[in-house]
């Protein structure tokens, strides 16, 4: 081979050499860049999800209401009343959301039911099982009453209800072991149970544990809502007047069944039972998070 | 020839190496480690306790905490809690802990916790790294 041959040869070659490494390293370059993008994507997503779940846990936390959703049941934790302000509460946290802990690249909103942009502290105190219009909810979040509310026509939908109230401030009064006892705690009046033509069936367990630890379920488990039974649980302490009053139906004003506490302070545990698996919940409100570079968003109820 | 295709090669494969080197996947992993971190301090009731500790003992608390952390992880904890009302809101104590020496590449995350009963809003800060 001629020295020019070589020349040639050894210039072709190192052309195609550089060509292959510039070549080679833009498609390290690009493959970098989708990374990050990829990357940054990811971390956007995920931040979404964890303020979402954080600021959720919160809501839950200030309201002191859970709730569960099961095949064909709705399960609702809850205290009442409530120690402090609710609603002021709510607009405070939603102040120091905005002011300390979202940055200028984060966003969040509240929706309400209804779709519209709305304010924390402006939550509604009433959860809707829908499309039956079963009502779990309070007058407001002092929380002294707590109800279950059906019309008529939807009572149907409820097979029954197990309740759980663990009394944190009094104890039975009356006679928790022996119903059979003058002074049983299962004192209705009036009282309407199941008969052979009772047209609206509820089915309840109604349980209480006081503060001692003693436990007592009430041995009437089969209600005629379609008229009213009330009981007054006889509890006590030494400082002042504690009572439970338990109003079971009537229908004709929507009440499935309605608990006013005077003075008593409880942890409650409310499972509704349904007929169907066709429902859904209308939950205090739904919390939009946005990520504001990517223009992306999440959006869930809480 | 020989010593040109060499030099050409070798520096095809340093470039390689040094983009595999800054690949960004570990920032998603530490932040996903930092938001896991956090959560569990607050759902654990942690972050909670801190805003009824003496000074000493959040300090401490957040250290035990710290150590709980895999060996190469380097952290920066910032706790501050406020009292918080309607009209103000005023930082009332705030704690910080290290672990490890504070690299420039650090990823940070951030949770929010609340004890209403008291009146109080509380704010965590972590960075964290690769030590």
């Amino acid at each position: 081979m001629t020295k020019a041959r070589r020349g040639y040869l050894f210039a072709i070659t190192t052309v195609f050499m550089l060509v292959s490494l510039v070549l080679l390293l833009q498609s390290f370059n690009m493959r970098q860049l989708s990374t990050k993008e990829d990357v940054s994507q990811t971390l956007a997503g995920n931040r979404m999800t964890y303020v979402w779940e954080d600021i959720g846990e919160d809501v839950v936390w200030i309201t002191e209401l859970g709730i569960t959703v099961g095949d064909q049941n709705v399960t609702f934790t809850d205290a009442l009343p409530a120690e402090y302000d609710i609603g002021e509460f709510l607009e405070i946290y939603s102040n120091f959301l905005d002011n300390y802990y979202l940055t200028p690249d984060f966003d969040i909103k509240f929706i309400a039911p209804d779709g519209t942009e709305m304010d924390l502290k402006d939550i509604e105190s009433q959860i809707k099982i829908l499309p039956y219009n079963i009502e779990y909810g309070y007058p407001d979040f002092g929380k002294r009453e707590l109800w279950v509310m059906v019309q008529e026509e939807n009572a149907s939908v409820i097979i029954g209800m197990n309740m759980h109230y663990t009394l944190k401030n009094a104890y039975f009064k009356c006679n928790y072991t022996d119903p059979d006892a003058a002074d049983a705690c299962n004192k209705w009046a009036p009282l309407a149970e199941c008969g052979p033509g009772t047209v609206h069936r509820f089915y309840l367990n109604l349980s209480f544990t006081d503060a001692n630890g003693n436990y007592y379920m009430f041995p009437e488990h089969c209600f005629d809502i379609g008229t009213k039974s009330t009981a007054n649980l006889d509890v006590s302490n030494a400082s002042a007047n504690y009572g439970i009053k338990i109003e079971v139906g009537p229908l004709s004003k929507q009440i499935v069944i309605k608990v006013s506490l005077l003075n008593t302070e409880v942890d409650t545990l409310t499972s509704i039972l349904l007929n169907t698996t066709e429902f859904y919940i209308n939950y205090l409100t739904k919390l939009k998070t946005i990520d504001l570079n990517y223009n992306t968003s999440r959006i869930d109820e809480i | 020839m020989d010593v040109l295709a060499a030099v050409l090669l070798l520096i095809i494969f340093l470039t390689m190496i040094s983009f595999e080197l800054n690949m960004p996947h570990e920032t998603t992993w530490l932040a996903k480690l930092g938001e896991d971190y956090l959560a569990v301090m607050d759902k654990g009731g942690v972050l909670l306790n801190i805003t009824e500790q003496d000074d000493s003992t959040a300090l401490a608390t957040l250290q035990t905490y710290l150590n709980k952390l895999p060996g190469n992880i380097g952290a920066n904890i910032t706790v501050k809690i406020y009292t918080c009302s309607t009209d103000t809101t005023n930082l009332k104590k705030d704690f910080n802990k290290i672990k490890g020496a504070v690299v420039f590449d650090r990823v940070t995350v951030r949770r929010v916790f609340t004890d209403p009963k008291d009146s109080e809003c509380g704010l965590v800060i972590l960075e964290v790294w690769y030590d």
